[in-house]
């Protein structure tokens, strides 16, 4: 609900929103969704860090998750040995990123992007596996970690935050406590 | 490109295509302006050799123990693929959109790019006209470890101005409760972190500005003019600019300039002129006494506060195994501050304070300010199991609830108190040096 004597919200009255929100980009390359999804990932450091308990780790991740500007930051168990983990991060999303292809309507997603890049190389310089790489469904992984339930359309909803847009995947062997 | 600006000159000729860019009370333009040249910044010196052994080793061949610095500070790492901003120079440059989005409204559409901007991450958008005197010397760009190239720079000073009438910078604030721990691996994540906050923040709003169909010219002026002519803050002592609710603690990096018609802003005044002849904080405990005590003094035609960026630079190497970047300077001014009411009364209260009588609330504030901040703070802080209470060089878990088998050892700092090292005892040895 919002308050009368606010007004209008600013998009509202912004000639130039529906571009930002709805028109792709002429060329790809202004985007930064396709500039971080393009970056190669760097190597894995051949000396591993000294970690804390997957507990405590499970914690670090999602306050760096946090820091970084993620909304939402979920750890599920995946079926794999070879990248025992999912750290999914999601982002609040007022509308659909899937539905609304302009710079400004894949922004959830960059900003996930981000998150996702910097957390991924994090574990890599701790000597851990991470990658954003390997296909998963990200949905089904963010319902695993009990960050909210999927609406008929498919939109992940968290109880807490409304929709929220999973943009990302890290796949990791670095021990964690998976949630949900 | 050359140019005599002050303020009589500005009077005398009001009808000048450029008149003298005004950029408030903390810098004034009083005689010959030579553009900087970037050549003489400190990067470009250091990468030539120009500032010793030990300096451009610690630029080019160091790579940091921490995992976070290894992630956010590209001239640290060992594999450049896991900072972003590396990756982010390295990437193809989209090209101008030839369908151009109409703008009948600039207003408008400044608050559109003011939107844009803050959605992207930026925490404050700085809009003011170009100027020649704003420009790099030579027509050169600048941008901290990339290439950049445009198709405009055979044109004078004067024709890029015309043909691109905005600069714009976009700050992004570095984290407040992190920055505390500044002499340390915490400050340094709270400083190179948000490097990467911004340099994505100045792509999107690149790569967006060109998909409405404008020319985007990156790191063709310099940025802390932008900033002091568009209103973003005040020029302090600490060489920093000083702005109304983050105080110094601001990412500017570089501008851009754009022919995107929009509305520019106008300097500001946050009271910086007053407090700044007062306080002296930053220069106190400046490590290496590099911020001058005494007043402004003019430097190529420019009035302000010059700080000796020389022997700011060199403590860098004697201080990599711990920390990069020292951040005392900033984390002392009075400005930096959480953003709570409580500030914003002390700045409103200063800035609608008349300007004769501001040296009187000054010296209320600044009392105030050491009696509840103290004269550096050295908060003991703790984020993803750094502990800035641990003595420097030493490891130790101090992570609640961790059960680990860690194979260091050390002892914690007892008590609420930050470690920051090295503290005031080097200022001689980087005085004597430089």
């Amino acid at each position: 609900m919002r308050l009368p004597w606010l007004g209008k919200p600013a998009q509202e009255e912004d000639p130039y929103w529906d571009f930002f929100l709805n028109t792709a980009p002429d060329d790809v390359r202004n985007s930064l969704v396709t500039t971080i999804r393009n970056a190669p990932e760097g190597a894995i450091n051949p000396v591993k860090e000294d970690i804390h308990t997957p507990e405590v780790m499970a914690r670090h991740v999602k306050e760096l998750g946090a820091y970084l500007g993620a909304d939402l930051v979920g750890i599920a168990r995946t079926e794999r040995e070879d990248y025992p983990f999912a750290v999914l991060i999601a982002m609040r999303a007022a509308w659909d990123p899937r539905a609304s292809p302009g710079i400004g309507g894949q922004l959830p997603l960059q900003k996930g992007l981000f998150v996702s890049f910097v957390m991924s190389a994090w574990f890599r310089e701790m000597g851990y596996k991470g990658t954003v790489k390997e296909p998963v469904d990200n949905d089904a992984l963010a319902v695993r970690a009990g960050m909210g339930t999927l609406d008929g359309d498919g939109r992940l909803v968290s109880p807490r935050l409304g929709p929220v847009y999973v943009s990302d995947a890290i796949l990791t062997d670095l021990p964690l406590e998976a949630d949900g | 490109m050359a140019v005599t600006l002050d303020r009589e000159t500005d009077r005398q000729a009001p009808e000048s295509e450029f008149p003298t860019p005004y950029l408030g009370r903390t810098v004034r333009i009083v005689g010959q302006v030579e553009n900087v040249d970037t050549n003489q910044m400190p990067h470009p010196k250091n990468s030539r050799g120009e500032l010793g052994t030990a300096l451009y080793n610690w630029y080019n061949n160091t790579v940091s123990k921490d995992p976070i610095q290894r992630v956010s500070s590209h001239n640290h790492t060992a594999d450049k693929r896991n900072v972003l901003n590396a990756m982010l120079s390295r990437a193809e440059k989209g090209k101008t959109n030839a369908r151009r989005v109409p703008v009948d409204d600039p207003a408008a559409m400044t608050r559109h790019i003011k939107k844009v901007a803050q959605l992207f991450g930026a925490d404050i958008v700085g809009i003011a006209h170009s100027h020649p005197a704003f420009l790099y010397k030579g027509n050169r760009r600048y941008v901290e470890n990339l290439e950049v190239g445009d198709a405009h720079q055979d044109e004078t000073p004067e024709e890029l101005c015309r043909k691109f009438p905005y600069a714009l910078v976009f700050p992004v604030a570095w984290d407040y409760e992190t920055m505390q721990a500044h002499r340390h691996s915490i400050g340094d994540a709270s400083y190179h972190l948000s490097t990467q906050k911004i340099h994505a923040v100045i792509a999107s709003m690149v790569g967006y500005i060109q998909e409405l169909g404008y020319t985007v010219i990156r790191g063709a002026c310099n940025p802390q003019a932008v900033a002091l002519a568009s209103g973003v803050g005040e020029l302090g002592r600490n060489g920093m600019i000083i702005t109304k609710k983050y105080g110094a603690r601001i990412h500017l990096q570089d501008a851009i300039m754009t022919d995107l018609p929009l509305v520019p802003g106008e300097p500001i005044d946050i009271g910086v002129e007053d407090f700044c002849k007062v306080c002296r904080k930053c220069a106190v405990t400046c490590p290496t006494n590099s911020i001058s005590f005494e007043g402004k003094e003019v430097y190529n035609g420019v009035e302000k506060y010059k700080i000796k960026w020389l022997t700011c630079y060199k403590l860098r190497p004697y201080t990599h195994e711990h920390w990069i970047s020292c951040l005392t300077c900033v984390a002392v001014c009075p400005y930096t501050k959480p953003t709570t009411w409580w500030r914003d009364l002390a700045v409103n209260t200063l800035s609608h304070t008349p300007i004769p009588l501001r040296p009187l609330v000054v010296r209320a504030l600044k009392a105030i300010d050491d009696k509840f901040w103290g004269v550096i703070p050295q908060r003991r802080v703790r984020w993803l199991g750094y502990d800035s209470g641990i003595k420097p060089g030493e490891k130790v878990c101090t992570v609640a609830g961790c059960t680990a088998d860690h194979s260091t050892h050390g002892q914690a700092e007892v008590g609420n108190i930050g470690y920051y090292y090295p503290l005031k005892e080097n200022t001689n040895r980087f005085v004597k040096r430089a």
